[in-house]
């Protein structure tokens, strides 16, 4: 199974490998001519540095994308635009990546595309403090960018692919989930002007930028085409090259520095006075689902989701071996009905208002939170917390994860000192929640990568009920040896905008090395699709590329047709590389049919109920 | 299988190189550590040249690309795998999530790349150095026990340390110095030391950096040989080079068997015992760089041996856990300690520090085969000085100064720097 599957007959390279070589020397020496001897490279070794990508395994079988025909680092906008020309009059494709994290930067085909390597547009061109907004270009990193606004008091939006990813990329050409969504919107609603060097190579600027000059809006007197260029999920790099966008900031009441002490990997963070970071756990789905919807509207929470347990049991470790022993606790599988919060104040009587608004919150449904809250009511909160667990777990279980929790605050101990030893646990869920800098941890050391399902943009509730469905497919794949055995639930997301929209994306850990591990997890992220068509959760994060559009597209108000459209009116030579948006070169493939007739054949018992204790099962019929 | 972390070859690493997802983290400090978006970059390689190539990440990818036969090696890949620092940069950056060895990578890419290739002439020029003058010092004059014609070393017959001077420190004028005033601090603080002069062996870490194994092994089994038949109960390091060698390089061919300090290190203690005593006010704000073969590449290395099973279906364990060097255990809090002992004196740190500071360009032979690239990483490093508000700049790596040094002329020639041991022996002794 392959997501792209550009590899049937229909896409057989006829070329010889004289006639390649000719064309990858006339790109080298054009290029060089445009850009300069440095910036353009063609050895195979160094293309191979740009193949290699997360993911990978799942198009091509191997941690390999097919080879760029060349790699171009413009410098500006308007190399961007020169190189773009240069593609068009030559004929063949390109394709742009920023931080270019996943294989979707990547050409699906060899020795087609020029690969745009974004790099040395780098600058954070302006942060408006006044009226807060920054303008990156493609290689600012969400850490690069929060750093410099909280020292003017301003937080950014962090995708959850880790701050050391593009804001840009998120911005314009991707969809953007993280767990500051509470209260920092989404990576697409937060796009203001932008720059775009259009598929045939024309530089415009929209929103205000073209109009007033400058990014304080998305869209400019004209229609937005904020929609067009990128809609739900971005055109992956399928309709030109964004070289500069504004983006809104939001107000930070933190230091202008994260207090740290100690060293890597186990850094201190000190939470400022004013601050909280809880870990607030109830007793079901259901009041999961009240709790999310509650800490939303009550506007509260600066950062609010969802990490499952195996996924807690990565960010709190350095090692496997460590992380091993901390998922063995009982007392952190019954955190399934749990969300993770940081709330920021600028004052003690702010805090103190928020922190009485979630304790109402939390205890009018019967849960508990464990913070770094030390005044009585916090204590209660922790009492409550144990309480809440204990009950699910049992006394003897409960009675069982005490030494190995005991041994964890021990560690702490160790490694920070006695004294902090008690704040350990919510210094780092301060740490990895705000600077977004420890989600790879969680899902790529235990087996050395992930894949996600479902996801989609919805209603909390939906989101919860659709990540039990992914649950349970994942179980038949945990059962087969394929993916890590995380339990099955490992759903991780938040919320948006104060709880108007939310998602849960359900990760599957796998070694990409193993052959069949990269195979299964392509047929699970099938199946996941399938079952978020069949179950009406919405449309999956997965719904990239054309076979997985024309899963979800006749579902959807047919939204394939109008992309397809947007795609042949701006680039009608097909020179923006758009395998993972809408590709009107895409022919269908004999082997990805035969492997979605699989599937179909094969799918996994799903009890759609939401209850913990589970509801007759069905077999999910076969889509079409 | 039981495996071992002496790697030999870059198939003993492809299982832990498979497991780089590109996520790019091998580019940046440990992001919740950042502090400041303009020097936001770990690897100098990355930030001058700007290709995903010269990324640790990338330098992984070109070490499987070649050991799986997909390409082969061109002027180009070794002039990139050349261009970097192997700082050890991306290596604790990466293992702030992982336990992937990037650093293990680099040095088997480089040696890959010499077997197949050889080496570049001005790194050829070095390994002829260390085979006809034992010592990888090319323009250097002059014979390695020479400096003891200059320098008074009081020697003691019943030595508590063997004093390691290091090819740096006894062959350059520009460091005569430096030497003169650690043996009067050394004296001063009433330390039983030896030296071995002219048979001191060279710890041999350039050939390893270039990628000539076999050299650099017959150059630690010599150091370590000289260690074990010294009548002393340590070692003390006044080179940063060395003590990175001894800690973590050599005990893979041979057990050095006796305790190794930097004499920073020696310094932090003769204060603390009362044996020196900074008083001399040194009205300055100085800004302390962590050179990389005194941090994090000094992490003392430990052997293991074991087995890597699968656990939960996919969950990679090994068994027993395999220690991961990750910069945090290299030499940190001595030379800090030991300048805050100075009166008077302001010491200001960096945005990148400690295990996550910015190489100068000096380690991983970068200098021999690409000048331009290592001075504009002291450049770089230089830039942050000045925007921490420091006009000068304290170490103790020679070739750190060195380098900071030809960032300074070449740049304003505002910026000064200094050795640690001369600021202390201001201080103490003049």
């Amino acid at each position: 199974m392959t997501v792209a599957a550009k590899t049937s007959a229909g896409w057989a390279d006829k070329r010889t490998p004289e006639e390649i070589a000719e064309l990858r020397e006339t790109v080298r020496r054009r290029l060089v001519l445009e850009l300069g001897e440095r910036w353009v490279e063609t050895d195979p070794c160094v293309l191979d540095t740009y193949s290699w990508q997360y993911i990978a395994e799942a198009a091509t079988g191997s941690q390999y994308m097919p080879r760029a025909l060349a790699i171009a680092l413009p410098a500006d906008a308007e190399q961007v635009a020169a190189v773009v020309r240069l593609c068009n009059e030559l004929g063949v494709q390109y394709k742009a990546m920023s931080t270019g994290f996943g294989m979707w930067n990547s050409p699906i085909e060899p020795d087609k595309v020029v690969q745009i390597d974004l790099r040395r547009l780098d600058r954070i061109i302006k942060i408006d403090a006044k009226n807060m907004y920054a303008i990156v270009e493609p290689y600012v990193t969400g850490n690069q960018l929060q750093t410099e606004a909280m020292k003017l008091g301003l937080n950014t939006h962090i995708a959850g692919c880790g701050a050391q990813c593009s804001v840009l990329a998120s911005a314009t050409s991707m969809m953007g989930q993280g767990l500051d969504g509470v209260s920092m919107g989404f990576s697409n609603r937060n796009l203001l002007g932008f720059e775009w060097v259009m598929p045939g190579g024309e530089i415009v600027r929209v929103g205000s930028f073209g109009d007033a000059g400058d990014y304080f809006a998305g869209d400019g007197p004209g229609p937005s085409v904020r929609g067009v260029i990128r809609g739900f999920a971005g055109a992956l790099g399928g309709l030109g090259v964004f070289t500069r966008c504004a983006v809104k900031l939001y107000p930070w009441s933190g230091p202008k520095q994260l207090d740290l002490e100690g060293g890597s990997p186990n850094f201190f963070a000190r939470i400022p006075r004013h601050h909280t970071a809880a870990v607030v756990v109830v007793k079901d789905w259901k009041s999961l689902a009240e709790l999310g919807y509650r800490i939303g509207e009550a506007e509260i929470a600066d950062y609010l989701g969802r990490n499952a347990p195996s996924l807690m049991a990565g960010v709190l470790t350095v090692d496997n071996a460590e992380a091993a022993e901390v998922y063995k606790i009982p007392m952190l599988h019954e955190l399934y009905y749990a969300l993770v919060v940081v709330m920021t104040a600028a004052s003690t009587e702010e805090m103190n208002y928020k922190r009485s608004a979630l304790r109402e919150i939390v205890r009018g449904l019967g849960g508990g939170a464990l913070s770094n809250d030390f005044s009585p009511a916090g204590i209660q909160d922790f009492l409550r917390f144990l309480k809440v667990v204990s009950a699910r777990l049992g006394t003897r279980a409960f009675l069982r994860s005490m030494p190995s929790f005991l041994g964890l605050v021990l560690r702490d101990a160790r490694r920070y000192g006695m004294a902090k030893a008690p704040m350990a646990l919510t210094s780092l869920l301060y740490q990895s929640l705000l600077r977004s800098g420890m989600n790879m941890r969680g899902v790529f050391r235990f087996a050395g990568t992930f894949w996600t399902a479902m996801g989609s943009l919805v209603t909390w509730d939906n989101a919860i009920r659709g990540a039990r469905v992914g649950a349970q497919i994942k179980r038949k794949y945990i059962d087969q040896g394929v993916i890590v055995d995380d339990g099955g639930d490992n759903a991780w997301g938040g919320l948006y905008e104060g709880g108007t929209f939310s998602h849960l994306e359900e990760l599957a850990m796998y070694d990409q090395t193993d052959p069949e591990a990269g195979d299964r997890v392509a047929e699970y992220v099938a199946e996941t699709n399938l079952a978020c068509v069949d179950y009406h959760c919405g449309d999956s994060l997965n719904a990239v590329g054309p076979p997985f559009h024309r899963m979800f597209s006749p579902a959807c108000m047919d939204y394939d047709k109008y992309t397809y459209r947007i795609k042949t009116t701006f680039d009608p030579q097909n020179a923006a590389d758009a395998t993972m948006f809408t590709d009107p070169a895409f022919a269908p493939d004999a082997r990805l049919e035969a492997r979605m007739q699989a599937v179909l054949a094969d799918r996994a018992k799903v009890s759609i109920d939401t209850s913990h204790a589970g509801a007759p099962v069905r077999v999910l019929a076969p889509l079409h | 299988m039981t495996l071992t972390n002496n790697y030999q070859s870059m198939a003993e690493l492809k299982s832990l190189a498979g497991k780089c997802p590109r996520c790019s983290l091998c580019k940046f400090p440990p992001l919740v550590a950042v502090r400041d978006a303009g020097f936001s970059s770990i690897c100098p390689a990355y930030e001058v040249n700007k290709m995903h190539a010269s990324s640790g990440g990338g330098m992984l990818v070109m070490g499987m690309s070649l050991l799986e036969g997909r390409s082969e090696v061109t002027d180009r890949v070794r002039r990139i795998a050349q261009e970097c620092t192997a700082c050890g940069g991306c290596d604790i950056a990466c293992k702030f999530s992982s336990d992937i060895e990037v650093l293990e990578v680099i040095f088997q890419l480089r040696a890959h790349i010499y077997k197949t290739a050889g080496a570049a002439p001005a790194h050829e020029a070095v390994l002829q150095s260390m085979r006809a003058r034992l010592h990888p010092l090319v323009t250097a004059s002059g014979a390695l026990g020479d400096w003891l014609k200059d320098v008074p070393a009081e020697q003691s017959s019943t030595p508590d340390y063997l004093l390691w001077v290091g090819p740096h420190y006894a062959l350059l004028p520009e460091l005569r110095t430096t030497l003169t005033h650690a043996l009067k601090l050394l004296a001063a603080g009433g330390v039983r030391y030896a030296v071995l002069g002219a048979s001191e062996p060279y710890t041999g870490r350039a050939a390893l950096e270039i990628g000539d194994r076999e050299l650099f092994a017959s150059f630690a089994r010599r150091a370590a040989a000289a260690v074990a038949a010294s009548s002393a109960k340590g070692v003390v390091c006044l080179s940063a080079e060395d003590y990175a060698t001894f800690r973590a390089l050599l005990p893979r061919f041979s057990a050095v068997g006796k305790p190794v300090l930097h004499v920073v290190e020696l310094y932090d203690q003769l204060i603390r015992d009362g044996k020196l005593k900074p008083a001399k006010p040194v009205a300055r704000a100085l800004a302390w760089h962590d050179p990389s073969y005194l941090g994090r590449l000094s992490e003392p290395w430990t052997s293991w041996s074991g087995e890597r099973v699968k656990t939960l279906g996919q969950m990679i364990l090994e068994t027993p856990p395999r220690p991961v060097n990750r910069g945090d255990h290299g030499c940190y809090d001595a030379p800090r300690r030991v300048l805050s002992r100075v009166p008077g004196l302001r010491t200001l740190e960096f945005f990148r520090r400690r295990e996550y500071a910015f190489d100068s360009g000096e380690c991983g032979q970068a200098l021999a085969v690409a000048p331009g690239f290592a001075l504009s990483t002291a450049q770089h490093r230089l830039a942050e000085a000045r925007a921490v508000g420091a006009d000068a700049i304290v170490t103790e790596c020679p070739q750190s100064a060195s380098m900071l040094r030809a960032a300074a002329s070449s740049s304003d020639g505002t910026t000064t720097v200094q050795m640690l041991t001369d600021v202390l022996f201001e201080s103490v002794l003049a």
